[in-house]
């Protein structure tokens, strides 16, 4: 155990070729190496992990090497490079001046700076890691000799903040930035290093560890070595997600389906299923901005392959997902789930942040910020366009869209009305009732539709429907099903009656009590069904509530206009869906001023 | 192994194979009280532990870490200080470098490394990069941003969300609390495993939460109501955070300290409670899955989506303001007014 080095010290590089993705800098290096003419000062900047220190070292190595190579690298072999590896030469000197940034240490090691080298035509070299903790007066104290120092003396300054240095001692320095690694570079690099521990590894997981290590080569090669201890040597898709807590690539498809459905049931399942999971929900949000980065990438570089680091399935999953998705709401989706990230940094609840941000996002009517207006008015107006191009009459699909959503496939193919002899007493509960149901005819679905229910069926298998529910609908809505009758059925609509008015509102509120119930009742008549709760004794008590029975439904209200109702609706319908000015109120929750003959 | 431990099951089972091969240095990040320390705490057990297998209940070396006296733990706390300072580190830096006493490894555990200043951290740097091969870090903070990126890149970092509430039943229900104290204090602990445990004894838990979730229909736009309903709210968390403390054996300083967090978690969780009430409000109508099943539905719909969700906002608001120690009884005031005005 006590002999295990980590990977990063492990691989450190230890020839300038070796340094992962900085050869504008080692190049540059060697070059002068090899040419004679090494400055007096150096300066690394750059970002954790990207090879300020391990370069010092090889230039610290290289100027004392005994048999330096040709092309300016250390051989590695000689006496000098072995000290120096080992870290127990006298001519190098690595000083932390995090914890060595006083004045004095400073006058210490211009003292040591005076003495020769330990053979006699060595090179002392100064290595100030964390350069940016010296202290002003340290700093100044250190002008004089960084400006000056004797012929065989040099000095490598590496910090991860160059701006916080004082300027006149940048000014006396050669800069060098070095810049994070790019994911192809920290791919290759982690495949070598993989192949060497014995690793088996998947292409994708190791483009998926580079592109968590944002660019440093320890984060990535740290990842790494916690990927393989989890997966006992082995580096998979799956094993990365554990490690990091990640989610799987279904989940992203789920959060599109749900912000393209505008669909705060899915959403709010979606985030409920991944907390059950153990997901890390910092992490989902994190990456779901990074995906929906993707995404607005998708639709606007035609050349995604070239702006992005991504294997080929990633691209394709975001080119999808920008079909239903579009960029207005991706906007947003970047927007609302960077802030849900940064509350979360500051330790608010993953799930309640996560939960509120979803429902946000697919409800674009619950948030007051300028992009959730732009985005209804966005769909507004694809609406208004696509009614305009395609006159109710003969609706046929006209749309450019490569992939329709559910609900304009409803408006636009819409099954034969039912029109069934109604007694006239119940006309208008009927028809609620059937416009209830006729989206969700229009949808696409996979299971055979149970078309030619009849309530004499409907009410032999009641008895063996309602004892099963119990448990399915759990304490709370079985206490509001359990006075409940089979009533009628419209094709393939089931309508249960409900006994008292309270409990009928609250399972009218409650969307999933009826799509248990329906799934249930599916699977007992061996066919799709919907299941629709109406009062037991036919009364009409909720005939004058419409807005209520509607607002309450899964079914997106702004949708409303779209739905094809029976005949008896169909002229009060077509004026809903025609009337631009309804449409804005229906939308935007506005009311409409006429201003156009005093404005101007 | 790690049976002490409430939930993380994706983190221990990690740890167990990291135990290894450990690396040089671990970062333990998450929310207050969710049982950072106590993980990293097992870890070091594990690691210190001479035989790989878990053996604990014999082992000297796992019974001395329990007890808080094995010589090759080095526990750095704040001991009295307001923040570890240079002075700390450079003494880490020094200890380190020394052989362990008689493990083949030592551990030095920071469980406030978020409390490190900005120089210290620094002084920190070089020796988390490359310690001695005998030692191993843990540093314990609430969020990688109140340590230097520098340090979370040197440390490999282990994420530690909020416990889901039916684990820490279970956990209760492990340490013999019957099954509806257990169901309550879960639900009151806002995913703390340490709050639930503090609170095991509590006769009050139930009315917490209760009276929590009450608090939407008493609210008023009236300044003067919310200013007494703040009072009234701070009456419900100072009694039970100082009874939360009352059994553990601290010093009176750290006794204060310690009741603090812990009203200041409270505070947090029954906030979120709060905060959960309003989200529901909107789940409920958008047809999604409850968190608190015992809720009058009638209540939940009397409020429209839209401000329900601006409502939750403003108390996850209101719970960064409060943990950035502002005026709490002025900031709950103007919370309970924003939350009654339409």
């Amino acid at each position: 155990m006590a002999e295990y080095q980590a990977l990063y010290r492990k691989y450190r590089p230890q020839t300038f070729d070796e340094v992962v993705g900085q050869s504008h800098v080692t190049t540059t290096l060697s070059r002068e190496v090899a040419d004679g003419h090494v400055a007096h000062a150096y300066l690394f900047a750059g970002p954790r992990g990207t090879g300020k220190t391990t370069t010092a070292r090889i230039l610290a190595k290289t100027l004392n090497c005994e048999n330096r190579l040709a092309d300016g690298s250390p051989d590695n072999d000689c006496d000098s490079c072995l000290a120096i590896t080992e870290g127990s030469s006298f001519d190098v000197l690595e000083l932390d001046a995090a914890s060595h940034n006083s004045v004095d240490d400073i006058r210490e090691m211009r003292v040591s700076v005076t003495t020769v080298a330990s053979t006699g035509t060595g090179r002392r070299v100064f290595i100030l890691d964390e350069a940016h903790m010296l202290s002003k007066a340290a700093g100044n104290a250190l002008l004089k000799t960084l400006e000056e120092p004797p012929e065989h003396v040099h000095f490598v300054l590496a910090t991860t903040e160059p701006y916080k240095l004082l300027d006149t001692v940048r000014s006396r320095t050669q800069r060098f930035d070095f810049h994070s690694v790019s994911i192809e570079s920290l791919t290759a690099h982690l495949a070598r290093i993989s192949d060497i521990e014995g690793y088996k590894t998947e292409p994708a997981a190791l483009i998926a560890v580079a592109r968590h290590a944002t660019g440093s080569v320890r984060d990535s090669l740290s990842l790494l070595e916690q990927v393989a201890a989890l997966g006992d040597s082995t580096v998979d898709l799956n094993g990365v997600n554990r490690a990091l807590g990640l989610a799987d690539q279904e989940a992203y498809s789920a959060l599109t389906a749900a912000i393209a459905d505008q669909d705060a049931q899915a959403g709010l399942e979606l985030v409920a299923r991944l907390a059950g999971e153990g997901v890390d929900l910092r992490r989902f949000v994190a990456e779901s901005v990074g995906f929906l980065r993707g995404v607005f990438l998708a639709h606007y570089a035609p050349n995604l392959a070239e702006v992005a680091d991504e294997p080929e399935e990633v691209l394709e999953h975001w080119r999808k997902a920008a079909v239903r998705l579009p960029a207005g709401d991706v906007l947003r989706g970047v927007d609302l789930l960077g802030e849900a990230l940064i509350k979360l940094r500051e330790g608010r609840e993953e799930r309640l942040m996560l939960e509120l941000a979803m429902i946000k996002l697919t409800r674009p009517e619950t948030s007051t910020d300028a992009e959730a207006m732009l985005s209804r008015m966005d769909r507004l107006e694809r609406k208004i366009n696509s009614l305009s191009s395609a006159p109710l009459a003969d609706r046929k699909p006209t749309f450019t869209d490569p992939a329709p959503q559910p609900a304009e496939r409803a408006a636009v193919d819409p099954e034969p009305a039912p029109s069934p002899a109604l007694d006239p007493t119940d006309t208008e509960v009927e028809d609620q009732l059937v416009a209830a149901a006729a989206p969700l005819v229009g949808e696409p679905e996979s299971a055979p539709k149970a078309n030619d229910v009849t309530i004499d069926m409907f009410r032999s298998v009641w008895p063996q429907l309602f004892g099963g529910l119990r448990d399915l609908l759990g304490a709370r809505r079985w206490a509001l099903f359990r006075e409940t009758e089979p009533l009628d059925v419209r094709g393939s609509t089931l309508i249960v009656g409900v006994r008292h008015g309270f409990h009928l509102k609250s399972l009218e509120a409650d969307p999933a009590a009826a799509s248990i119930v329906a799934t249930r009742a599916g699977d007992l008549l061996g066919g799709a069904v919907e299941v629709v709760f109406a009062p037991a004794d036919g009364s009409v008590t909720i005939a004058g509530d419409e807005n209520d029975v509607r607002s309450n439904r899964r079914e997106d209200p702004e949708q409303e206009p779209e739905r094809v109702p029976d005949q008896n609706q169909m002229d009060e319908a077509s004026d809903d869906l025609t009337d631009p000015f309804k449409l804005i109120e229906d939308e935007l929750g506005g009311t409409v001023v006429d201003e156009s003959d005093g404005g101007g | 192994m790690f049976e002490g431990v409430a939930g993380h099951a994706r983190v221990t089972e990690m740890l167990i194979r990291e135990a290894r091969r450990p690396a040089n240095s671990y970062l333990f990040v998450g929310a207050s009280s969710i049982g950072k320390a106590t993980v990293a705490t097992e870890f070091a057990r594990v690691l210190l532990c001479p035989d790989s297998d878990d053996h604990a209940e014999d082992c000297r070396s796992c019974r001395r870490v329990w007890s808080g006296n094995h010589p090759d733990l080095i526990e750095v706390g704040l001991e009295g200080r307001q923040s570890l300072g240079v002075e700390q580190a450079r003494n880490i830096v020094q200890t380190a470098t020394m052989i362990p006493v008689e493990s083949e490894i030592k551990v030095f555990l920071v469980p406030e490394a978020g409390m490190l200043t900005e120089q210290a951290a620094n002084v920190l740097l070089k020796t988390l990069e490359e310690p001695t091969s005998s030692t191993i870090f843990l540093l314990v903070a609430e969020s990688e941003m109140d340590l230097p990126s520098t340090v979370g890149s040197r440390c490999r970092t282990i994420h530690m969300g909020r416990v889901p509430s039916d684990l820490i039943e279970r956990h209760l229900l492990g340490l013999g609390v019957d099954e509806t104290r257990a169901a309550a204090l879960a639900l009151v602990s806002g995913g703390r495993p340490g709050v639930a445990i503090g609170l095991i004894t509590d006769t009050e838990i139930d009315a917490f939460r209760k009276n929590w979730l009450n608090l939407p229909t008493r609210l008023s736009e009236r300044p003067g109501e919310a200013a007494m309903l703040a009072t009234e709210v701070e009456g419900w968390v100072a009694p039970l955070a100082s009874r939360a403390v009352s059994d553990v054996d601290l010093t009176k300083d750290e006794r204060q300290r310690e009741e603090r967090r812990t009203a200041a978690a409270l505070m947090e969780s029954g906030l979120e409670i709060l905060a959960t009430w309003y989200a529901d409000a909107a789940a409920i109508q958008y047809g999604a899955p409850l968190r608190n099943m015992d809720l009058p539905l009638a209540d939940l719909t009397a409020i429209s989506p839209k401000r329900a969700v601006r409502n939750s906002e403003l108390i996850l608001e209101a719970i960064a303001d409060i943990n950035a120690n502002l005026r709490r009884h002025l900031l709950l005031t103007n919370l309970f007014t924003q939350l009654a005005s339409g």
